[in-house]
Order: structure tokens, then sequence, then C-alpha cells
């Protein structure tokens, strides 16, 4: 055995791989060579040390979301049975008419027409069973960012903001939650973390004003600069005014005034 | 009476009965969720897509052939519900205290344990600085019992190739751990 077969069967060893014959011929192989003695023995090691690392746990929270995930699937099957039962008996119902006299055929293709034309707006209007998942699992962390935003530890409001974050489109109600803690929560770490998930919402008209509003009440200098940086990003000129007013203010903090003018510079371009 | 197998449960699942994904979620919920937790680094992101790859597994059911691969399915999801997550998120940026989540707790910090707990931390950093195929083929070889067949099906790779990245994986390893281990000295 060369030094390569010692490798690649040790290697094999490593996943508990079993090649008859050949534990003898690597013994010997490492016997004879130090360098693959020492090598196998730092590798084998290093292989016990990474096993004994042990499991994270997942937090209770992946349960609740797999079961709102099956709950959501039972319900759009349901639906779906039910369609396909409706159909069936539009089946049977279209067998019938075809089977009556002529005059009778026409008025059944005008009803079908307007049954048609109904079918496709009712269709159009319910959309896919998969879209009606992805919004079920949208509102699990919705609700789960609103119930984190109220928790006694930052850690956990800053995951609630997180999970508002992985929503493609905050709901009214996680928005209003957002600025809320934008307003009042007494973690500058928090209000930072809440203006980062309001920075991400692109299509919301009015959230612009909403921003300015919070920028005029805003306490922490560090959180305001973060709020002058989103309106920027915005591109949003209604803030100008009030930029303009903290510009203008000797009381307020340097930094916060340095970037109002930086701000007036990026909205004027 | 023994216990269905994953592959049983899954039959079942893709022929319209969805409820044994329960157990499904049950046996497989810890794994993957530490696959993508030593992949991601971060426990948020780990959740998100644990729940995805089930999401995957309802909608993409009936293309489950059987044939006892159950998990061999289940880890090519969990690649490309990764691998899609990235593509959709590059630009995101993640709560600071996010990666510190991902840790496990080290509970009590008995002087007798604090060693073993610092090097088990100096170990976890060291892997997270394995460039990611690498850290991917030496978190399936030694968390997952794969042998380095159904890796290379995971993989999309033959066996002899999961061998030599494997080798390769752990040596680079055990020299980033070293160079940490000599950082901390100094």
């Amino acid at each position: 055995m060369n030094c390569e077969q010692a490798t690649e069967r040790f290697v094999a060893q490593l996943a508990g791989e079993e090649v008859a014959g050949t534990d003898a011929a690597l013994a010997a192989h490492l016997a004879a060579c130090a360098a693959c003695r020492d090598a196998t023995e730092s590798l084998t090691s290093l292989w016990s040390e990474l096993g004994a690392l042990p499991d994270a746990q997942p937090s209770p929270m992946l349960r609740a979301r797999f079961e709102a995930l099956m709950a959501g699937w039972t319900d759009a099957a349901a639906g779906t049975a039910r369609r396909a039962s409706n159909i069936g008996r539009m089946r049977g119902w279209l067998a019938g008419l075809l089977a009556t006299p002529r005059p009778a055929q026409w008025g059944g293709a005008l009803a079908l027409l307007v049954l048609g034309f109904g079918a496709g707006t009712w269709v159009t209007m319910r959309g896919s069973d998969m879209q009606a998942l992805r919004h079920e699992l949208q509102s699990t962390r919705s609700m789960m960012a609103l119930s984190l935003l109220q928790q006694r530890s930052p850690a956990d409001r800053l995951q609630g903001i997180g999970f508002s974050a992985r929503t493609d489109t905050p709901d009214a109600a996680v928005l209003d939650a957002l600025f809320e803690t934008l307003a009042s929560d007494p973690s500058v770490d928090v209000r930072l973390a809440a203006v980062d998930a309001l920075s991400t919402v692109r299509d919301d008209a009015a959230l612009g004003p909403r921003l300015v509003e919070a920028l005029g009440k805003q306490p922490s200098p560090l959180v305001q600069v973060a709020l002058i940086d989103a309106l920027v990003r915005r591109h949003d000129s209604r803030a100008q005014p009030l930029l303009q007013e903290i510009l203008a203010d000797s009381r307020r903090n340097r930094t916060v005034r340095e970037r109002a003018r930086w701000a007036l510079q990026q909205l004027t371009m | 009476m023994t216990e269905a197998t994953d592959d049983e449960l899954m039959v079942q699942v893709r022929d319209g009965d969805v409820a044994p994904l329960g157990a499904l979620f049950e046996r497989h919920q810890v794994p993957l969720y530490n696959f993508f937790l030593r992949l991601t680094g971060r426990a948020a992101i780990s959740e998100d897509l644990v729940q995805e790859v089930f999401l995957r597994v309802l909608k993409y059911r009936h293309t489950y052939r059987g044939q006892g691969q159950f998990r061999t399915w289940l880890y090519q999801i969990a690649r490309t519900a990764r691998a899609d997550h990235y593509r959709k998120r590059w630009r995101e940026t993640e709560l600071a205290d996010d990666k510190a989540a991902a840790l496990p707790s080290l509970g009590p910090m008995a002087s007798d344990l604090l060693e073993t707990a610092q090097d088990a931390a100096l170990l976890r950093a060291a892997l997270d600085r394995l460039p990611g195929d690498k850290r991917e083929v030496l978190v399936l070889s030694r968390y997952h019992e794969m042998r380095y067949e159904e890796i290379g099906r995971v993989l999309g790779c033959t066996e002899g190739t999961v061998k030599v990245r494997v080798h390769r994986a752990i040596k680079e390893l055990r020299d980033i751990y070293r160079q940490m281990v000599r950082e901390r000295r100094v």
C-alpha cells in the first residue's frame, strides 16, 4: 500500500466504511510511514472532536410554523376537493343538457357562456392554492412578529423585527407595530433594527411621511441618522423641510446636522 | 409492530394522505435544522429553510419515486432551498445578534468545563471559516451518518469525488483550527 492508497483507505474508515483485507495493509503502511501516521492521527482526533459538537435545538416556533403550514395545506386541499365536486356536478348537468332537444341546447349554450364568464372571474379572484398557502405563511410570520415585538426582552423584540423583515410585504398591523417600536422602544438597538426593517419596504407610498414624522420625534441621534439615511435611500423629497430645520437648529447633535446637510445635497441632486 | 419507514410515510404523502408528513417532520426537523445551522451559522434563517423544505416536500410530493431514498431526496431539496434563499436574499442584512443566537448555549460555566466549551466554540468557528462546499461535504459525512455513495447522490457527484472532497475538507479544517488555537494562545 502506498501513501495515496493509505489516504483513500483512511478517508473511507472515517465514514465507517469497511473494505475487506485493507485494515492490516493500512496499519502496516502507517507503522512504516511517519508522515501518514501523523496526518491520520491528527485528522482522527479532529474527526472525533467534530463528532462531539452538540446538536442545537430549533425554537418551538418551528413546530408552530409547520403546524400552520399543514393546516393551511389541508384547508387548501379541502377547497380543491370542493371545486372538483362542483365540476363533477357541472359535468352531469352538461351531459343532461346535451341529451335534450335543440331549442334547449341553444338556451344551454347561452347559459354556459354566462357561466364560463362567471367562472373565469371567480378563478381569477380566488388565485391558486399555493398563493393561499404562501399567504398563510406570511400571516404566520406577521403574527409572530407582532407577538415578539410585545416581549420584554430586547433580543425577542429584535427577533420580532427579523420576522417582520422576512415577510414579502408587511401588512398594516406589522408596519404600525414597527413605527410604534421606532417611537417608543427603550432600546436604541431595537429602534435601529426597526429602521432597517422599514427601509426594506419599497412599495408603500404612505411610508415616506411616516418616516419623516418619526424622524421629527426621534430623541436618539443614532436613530436619527439611520432615519435620515433611510429617507435618502427612498429619495423622499418630503423630508427636505424637516432636514432644513434640523440643519438650522444649533442645539441638535453635530453629527445629525452634518448628516442632514449631506441628505439635503443628495435629495436635491 | 414496527414503525413505518421514511419511505413508507413519504409514499403515503405522495399518494394524497399528507398527515404522515408530521412524523417525517418529527424525525428530520432537528438534523435538517442543524444541517442549515452549520452551513449558515444563523438560527432564524435555518428555521426558515426547514420550513421551506417541508413546504417543497408538499409541493413536489408527486415527484418522489420511493425506492427507499427519502433522505437523499430531502437533502437534495434542502440544498436547492438554501441556494435559492441566498440568490433571493443576498442583499438582505442580517441582525447582528442572529449569529450569537445560532450557537447552542454552553450551559453552566463551571471552570472545569470552560476550556472544553471554548475548544468546542473554537472548532465551531473553524468550521464556519471553511469554504461552503467543503463545509457541506464534511457536515453531511460527519453529522448525518451518510455513506459517501449517498452523499454523492445528494451532491450529484461520484463517490470517489466525495472521498477526495472529504479528505481535503478535513485537512483544511485541521489547518484552520490549528491556526486559531495558536492565535488564542497569543
